[in-house]
C-alpha cells in the first residue's frame, strides 16, 4: 500500500530522518511513536508530499510519489493534524465537502456522504452549519476526520490527532477511532508520543529516535523483546498514578 | 468626463481611450486656462465673455495651479490660451535663453507654435512688502533698507523662491542675508505676516492684499525686478481655425491700467464678487457687450463637485484594486519580484502630490496624454492607492497560519484553488481594511484635483485659499469630510459581503 525505500531528509545541517525503509500493510493501523523532534511527523509529511525527500523513493500502491502526480495521490489519502486544521472562514459543511465540491460532485451525492460521515463520527446534523470557532475541540477533531474521510481514501494519515484534547474527551475519541478504523478496514498511520494511545490503537508500532526507526512490531514485541534500551525506557516512562501514590505513602 | 458616475460601465473604456483632441479642431469648444490666482482668473474670464460674444463656445475657465502646468497645457493643446506676463516668459519659461525685447520673445514663442498679444496695459511686477507698522518702526522705504535687519523672517511663495528673478538673484543684487527664509503657499504668507510670524513677503504690485493687510511696498531701488506686463498667450493655429477668438484676445490690448486691474482684483478679494461677475461687468463697461453669466446655487455646485470628486476617487480605487491585489499576491509569494513591487509602491508614496502631478504632466505631454484635468489626478490617486492595498494583501496572505496552508495542500487543492477558496477569503478582512483606508485617504487626496482643473472639492478649497474666503474653503472641506465618513460606512457595510461569516464571529 505505502512503501518507503531509503528515504532521508535534512533541514539545513540537521538530519531529521536517516535513510529509512518501511512498509505499511493494507487494513492495518500503524503507529509512529517517539519524542518530539524524532522525525515521526517528518515521515508523515513526506508521505503526503508536503516536503520532498532528499533521497529514496516513496511508493503509493504501484506509483512512485512525485510532484507531478502528488495532487491525484493526495485525493486518495486523508490527512488530519493536531488542531484539526479546519478553515475558520468555512462552515463545518463547507470544510468537510470543500474538495468534493471543487472536484464537481453533485449536491445529492455530497449530502448523502455528509450524512454517512455524521453518523460515523457521532455528530448531530445541526453541527454542519456551525463554524469551527463555534464548536468544541473534540467536535473539531471529528469534523477534521470527516473531511479526511470524505473521498473515501485508501490511506488515513493522522498527526497527533488527539494532542490538543483533554483526557476524558481524548479517551472517548480513542475508543471511537479504534472502532472506526476497524469498521472501515483502511490503512491508517498515526503519529503520537503517547505510548498508551499507541498500544490501544496500533496493530503495529514503530519507535523512532533521532530520525531513525529503532524497532517495529506489536506492542508486545516492544515490551518483551526490545532491540534497544531506549525502547524499554520509552515504554516505561509513563507514570502510573496508583504506584506514585503508594510510594508517597511509604 | 464630468458626469462620471452616470457612466460607470464606460469607465474602463474611458480610461484607456481618453478623447484627447487638440483645441484646434473646429467642432470642439475652446478652453481658456488661468493660473490659480485672482488676476489670472479674471483675465481668463474676460476672454471667455469676449469670445462667447462672437458666437464661439468656450468652456468654463480651467484653473491650473502654477506657470509650468498652464504652459504645458497650452503647448499640448489642452487649453487654447491663457494670460501670462512678460517677466514670467523671460525669467521662467525661457530662463536660460537671452530674450532682450518683445520681438525676440515673439520669435522664440513662434518656435513652439505659440503667439502673444500686445500688453494689456498694466505691469504686475514682483515687489517686497512689509506691514506699514513695521516700515514705520524701522524706517523701511527701499529693499536696500532691509540689509540692516538680518533678524527679520522672510516668507516667500514657492514660485518666487526659485524663479530666475526671484529670491536667489534678489539676494545677490541687494546683498541680503536674513537668518530665516521660508517657502510657503502665497495666500498663507499674508496670514503669517499679519500674525507677525514673518516680517517680509513677496507681493504682486496689483495685489489688493496690499491694501487689505496695510502693507508698505518697498521701493526696488536697484531696479532688480523686470517688467511683468500682462498679455495673452495663444496657440498660433487658432488664427486660422478660430480668427474671431484671436480677435477677442487682441481686443484687450491696452485696455487695463494698473489702477483698473487693482480695482478688479479688489472687487473679487475684498467685495467677494466672483471672477465671472467681475469680468462680465468689466466687459459690459469697456466694450458695451452684454455677456450673460450663469451661476449655480450652492446645492447644485456641491452636487457637481461631489460627482467630480467621486469620479476621481472611484475610478482610481477600482484600478488600484484591480492591480494592487494581484501585485500583493505576487509580493507575498515571491522574493525578488515581491520586493521590487513593494519597493516601487513605497517610493511612489514618498513623492509629494504636487510634484507627482507636475512630473506626470511632463511625461504625459510627451506621450500625448492629457496633462491636466481628471486623468492625471486619477493616475496619481491610483499610484498612491497601490501601497496600502498591496501591503495589506501581502500581510493578509502571509499571516495565514502555516497549518491551514498545509491542510489545504494536503487535501490536494492546486495553488489556484487554494488561493481562491482558502487564502484570499482568509486574507479578506485585511485586504478590505486596506481598501477602506485607501478610499478614505483618497477622498482627501483627490482635492489635489483643484490644482489642475480636475474639479472636485479641491476647486472651492483652492478658490477659498486664493481669496482668503472661509465660505469657499468650507464649501469644499465640509462635503469632503462628510464624504470620507460616508465612504467609511459604505465599506463597513460591504465588509459583511466580502468578509466570510466565519471570520466575523464575535
Amino acid at each position: 500500500m505505502l512503501k518507503l525505500t531509503d528515504v532521508s531528509k535534512s533541514f539545513g545541517n540537521l538530519q531529521v530522518l536517516q535513510p529509512t525503509s518501511i512498509e505499511f500493510q493494507t487494513g492495518q493501523t500503524s503507529i509512529l511513536l517517539g519524542t518530539s523532534g524524532c522525525g515521526k511527523s517528518t515521515l508523515l509529511r513526506l508521505m503526503i508530499g508536503l516536503i520532498n525527500p532528499d533521497s529514496g523513493t516513496i511508493h503509493f500502491n504501484d506509483q512512485v510519489v512525485e510532484p507531478k502526480n502528488i495532487e491525484e495521490i493526495r485525493h486518495r489519502i486523508g490527512y488530519m493534524i493536531q488542531d484539526g486544521g479546519l478553515f475558520p472562514h468555512l462552515s463545518v459543511r463547507d470544510n468537510v465537502s470543500l474538495l468534493a465540491v471543487h472536484l464537481g460532485w453533485e449536491k445529492s451525492k455530497v449530502d448523502q456522504r455528509l450524512n454517512e460521515l455524521l453518523t460515523l463520527v457521532h455528530l448531530p446534523s445541526e453541527a454542519l452549519d456551525r463554524f469551527p470557532g463555534q464548536i468544541s475541540g473534540g467536535q473539531r477533531q471529528r469534523v477534521a476526520l470527516m473531511r479526511a474521510l470524505f473521498l473515501d481514501p485508501d490511506v488515513l494519515l493522522l498527526d497527533e490527532p488527539m494532542g490538543a484534547l483533554d483526557p476524558i474527551i481524548r479517551s472517548d475519541l480513542q475508543n471511537e477511532l479504534r472502532e472506526i478504523f476497524r469498521s472501515l478496514n483502511k490503512t491508517v498511520i498515526v503519529v503520537t508520543h503517547d505510548i498508551g494511545e499507541a498500544a490501544f490503537l496500533g496493530d503495529s508500532i514503530s519507535i523512532l529516535k533521532a530520525g531513525e526507526i529503532l524497532q517495529s512490531g506489536t506492542f508486545e514485541d516492544l515490551l518483551r523483546r526490545p532491540k534497544d534500551p531506549f525502547v524499554t525506557e520509552f515504554i516505561n516512562a509513563k507514570r502510573n498514578p496508583l504506584q506514585d501514590l503508594a510510594e508517597v505513602k511509604r | 468626463m464630468k458626469n462620471g458616475l452616470t457612466s460607470l460601465p464606460l469607465i474602463c473604456f474611458l480610461l484607456f481611450n481618453i478623447n484627447h483632441s487638440p483645441q484646434a479642431e473646429a467642432s470642439e469648444p475652446l478652453t481658456v486656462g488661468a493660473k490659480a490666482f485672482t488676476e489670472s482668473v479674471i483675465l481668463a474670464n474676460i476672454v471667455r465673455h469676449l469670445a462667447q460674444d462672437t458666437g464661439i463656445e468656450v468652456e468654463p475657465v480651467s484653473e491650473l495651479g502654477g506657470t509650468r502646468v498652464v504652459w504645458s497645457a497650452l503647448l499640448s493643446g489642452e487649453i487654447a490660451a491663457y494670460p501670462e506676463y512678460t517677466g514670467t516668459i523671460r525669467e521662467e519659461l525661457f530662463q536660460n535663453e537671452h530674450l532682450p525685447d518683445l520681438t525676440a520673445m515673439r520669435k522664440r514663442l513662434a518656435k513652439e507654435g505659440i503667439s502673444m498679444t500686445a500688453s494689456l496695459g498694466f505691469n504686475n511686477t514682483y515687489a517686497l512688502g512689509v506691514l506699514e507698522n513695521t516700515a514705520e518702526e524701522y524706517h523701511l522705504k527701499t529693499i536696500s533698507d532691509l540689509k540692516q535687519h538680518p533678524d527679520f523672517k522672510y516668507g516667500f511663495g514657492n514660485e518666487f523662491m526659485d524663479r530666475g528673478d526671484g529670491w536667489p538673484s534678489l539676494k545677490k543684487t541687494y546683498g541680503l542675508n536674513p537668518n530665516v527664509v521660508r517657502g510657503m503657499e502665497h495666500a498663507l504668507a499674508y496670514r503669517a505676516l499679519a500674525a507677525d510670524e514673518i516680517q517680509v513677503i513677496d507681493v504682486y504690485s496689483t495685489d489688493p492684499s496690499i491694501r487689505r493687510y496695510h502693507l508698505q511696498v518697498l521701493h526696488d531701488d536697484m531696479q532688480h525686478f523686470p517688467k511683468y506686463e500682462a498679455l495673452y498667450l495663444y496657440r498660433t493655429e487658432l488664427e486660422e481655425s478660430h480668427p474671431e477668438f484671436v480677435n477677442s484676445l487682441h481686443k484687450m490690448a491696452g485696455s487695463l491700467s494698473d489702477e483698473k486691474m487693482l480695482e478688479l482684483n479688489q472687487q473679487v478679494e475684498l467685495a467677494h464678487l466672483t471672477e465671472p461677475v467681475v469680468a462680465e461687468t468689466f466687459v459690459k463697461e469697456t466694450f458695451a457687450i452684454d455677456a450673460e453669466v450663469l451661476t449655480d446655487g450652492l446645492l447644485v455646485r456641491v452636487w457637481k463637485t461631489t460627482l467630480d470628486h467621486l469620479f476621481l476617487v472611484v475610478i482610481s480605487l477600482l484600478a488600484a484594486i484591480f492591480v494592487g491585489i494581484p501585485a500583493g499576491i505576487i509580493a507575498a509569494k515571491t522574493k525578488l519580484p515581491g520586493q521590487l513591487i513593494l519597493g516601487f509602491a513605497e517610493i511612489i508614496q514618498t513623492i509629494p502630490g504636487l510634484a507627482l502631478l507636475v512630473f506626470m504632466g511632463v511625461i504625459f505631454i510627451r506621450v500625448d496624454l492629457p496633462s491636466i484635468g481628471a486623468f492625471p489626478v486619477i493616475v496619481a490617486l491610483f499610484l498612491y492607492s497601490l501601497l496600502p492595498i498591496i501591503r495589506n494583501t501581502m500581510t493578509g496572505l502571509k499571516e495565514i497560519p502555516a497549518s491551514l496552508i498545509e491542510s489545504a495542500t494536503a487535501l490536494g487543492l492546486g495553488w489556484k484553488a487554494r488561493l481562491r477558496l482558502i487564502e484570499l477569503p482568509l486574507a479578506a478582512p485585511l485586504i478590505i481594511a486596506g481598501i477602506k483606508t485607501t478610499a478614505v485617504i483618497n477622498v482627501g487626496y483627490a482635492a489635489l484635483g483643484g490644482l489642475i482643473g480636475a474639479g472636485g472639492y479641491g476647486q472651492p478649497i483652492m478658490t477659498g485659499l486664493r481669496l482668503n474666503s472661509e465660505p469657499h474653503m468650507l464649501e469644499g472641506a465640509i462635503p469632503a469630510a462628510m464624504l470620507a465618513l460616508v465612504v467609511k460606512w459604505v465599506f463597513e457595510y460591504l465588509e459583511r459581503f466580502v468578509v466570510p461569516k466565519g471570520l466575523r464571529l464575535d
